[in-house]
């Protein structure tokens, strides 16, 4: 068993691979794959394919495969969730939300490719999860507390899925009160969407938590997809579904 | 006396554009419409119709606070907390002009971070410096949920059941949350604090 965890791409990732064959190699190959991501996508660098297309440097149909996926893909998301996801900010693209779930589901095929079928990605709180883990059982996922982030408040279990989270860390920390009984506390500050892969959770959290309490209807909607919003007063509300993947 | 009236007119438009937000906030709740455009807690549009101050602080309350959890130790110590309120208090502006017997790591003064996408919206914060030390940091911009026309039928929505959330000791392999505020929080404060150092 291998658990790397290093920072990326502006976020915390870890890769933990259960097969007992895997090595520093697989490790390698995900950082590597990253790496490639960040320079194609990253709008902090002046140099990526990203930058180059919003500044006019270069044209959309010059775009490499990969950029003109992800485009398409943007615009996919645009149309199905109304509008909430949009990668279009201030006259430029922004893909970065879409992105990450895309990174990370294709980082896991990289590791099936490679034989690993035991393992998960976690880049910034979002978890592509394939397999078994030590114990033999699906990965143990928790969700986050937002309100105290070393705590959680559900355990899932998961294999062949993605769980993505989207939410105010910020601003969430510090409006939780019981005692609180206005229309703040039912403000939507966590939403953790469960998909059949980490892309089309992440993109749709992010859309959906946009949403605010509006958005566990729209995962409703979606079959597939199993949600969890905590709103800012402590109290959750799930998808009928969501309780198969509770431990 | 010029600057005390300053202050006074300033912070009487202050407590106008709040009020009148508030009105509206309660005439839209009153007409029952469930707007999608679910304009955010009243820190988003306070921060939004604030002039832009650049050489004094001005301290807004905003009912959010800053996330201690950060990567970086060093940018952990300069978070501060903000009180929750509903109301604007009057602006406390301390001119803080670069003084030479500062001796701290950082400029005296107010700087702006740049503005930081997170995700669905874009944080900016500004760092205060006093006697070289990060004394405060405010939001200028906090990510804004979209103004959406379309309206979401609340007649839609399933009554989905409520819990308490639980916190729980359980041992777990990996763990889902959510970071983006937070990264971009602390991007834009690193450009704030590296245009104060010296």
């Amino acid at each position: 068993m291998i658990r790397r965890s290093w920072i990326q791409m502006g976020m915390a990732i870890t890769v933990c691979i259960q097969d007992e064959t895997s090595d520093e190699d697989d490790v390698a190959a995900v950082a590597s794959w990253f790496e490639e991501v960040n320079q194609r996508f990253s709008t902090y660098l002046e140099t990526s394919e990203i930058s180059r297309l919003n500044t006019g440097a270069i044209d959309r149909s010059e775009a490499s495969g990969q950029l003109q996926e992800v485009l398409q893909l943007c615009e996919q998301a645009k149309a199905e969730t109304g509008g909430y996801f949009d990668a279009v900010r201030n006259g430029s693209i922004d893909p970065s939300g879409l992105v990450k779930g895309w990174a990370i589901e294709r980082a896991s095929a990289l590791l099936i490719a490679r034989g690993r079928r035991n393992h998960f990605v976690d880049a910034g709180g979002d978890v592509q999860a394939f397999g078994r883990n030590r114990e033999g059982k699906p990965w143990r996922v928790g969700i986050r507390n937002p309100f105290k982030r070393d705590e959680v408040v559900k355990v899932l279990a998961i294999s062949g899925r993605g769980v993505a989270t989207s939410g105010t860390a910020a601003r969430g920390q510090h409006i939780y009160n019981p005692l609180r009984n206005d229309s703040l506390s039912t403000d939507v500050v966590s939403l953790t969407v469960i998909g059949p892969s980490i892309f089309e959770a992440d993109r749709l959290a992010t859309a959906a938590f946009a949403m605010g309490r509006a958005g566990l209807s729209f995962i409703t909607a979606r079959p597939g997809l199993e949600g969890y919003a905590i709103t800012a007063g402590g109290m959750a509300e799930h998808t009928s579904g969501f309780n198969q993947y509770v431990r | 006396m010029w600057e005390n009236t300053q202050k006074v007119v300033l912070s009487l438009s202050l407590i106008v554009l709040f009020a009148l937000y508030a009105l509206q906030r309660q005439a839209q709740r009153q007409s029952g419409s469930m707007a999608a455009a679910v304009v955010r807690p009243t820190e988003t549009t306070v921060v939004a119709a604030l002039p832009r101050v650049t050489s004094t602080a001005v301290a807004v309350h905003v009912t959010s606070t800053v996330a201690a959890h950060a990567p970086k130790a060093s940018t952990s110590a300069a978070l501060a907390r903000v009180e929750p309120t509903q109301t604007p208090t009057p602006p406390t502006a301390t001119a803080t002009p670069p003084t030479a017997t500062a001796s701290g790591a950082y400029r005296d003064g107010a700087y702006d971070g740049s503005q930081a996408d997170a995700n669905w919206g874009t944080v900016e914060v500004q760092a205060v410096i006093t006697n070289g030390q990060i004394s405060d940091v405010q939001f200028l911009q906090f990510p804004n949920h979209r103004n959406r026309s379309q309206e979401i039928n609340s007649q839609a929505m399933p009554i989905l059941t409520q819990e308490a959330i639980q916190s729980q000791q359980a041992a777990v392999d990996v763990v889902s949350g959510a970071t983006d505020t937070s990264e971009a929080f602390i991007q834009s404060l690193s450009a704030a604090l590296s245009q104060a150092a010296r």
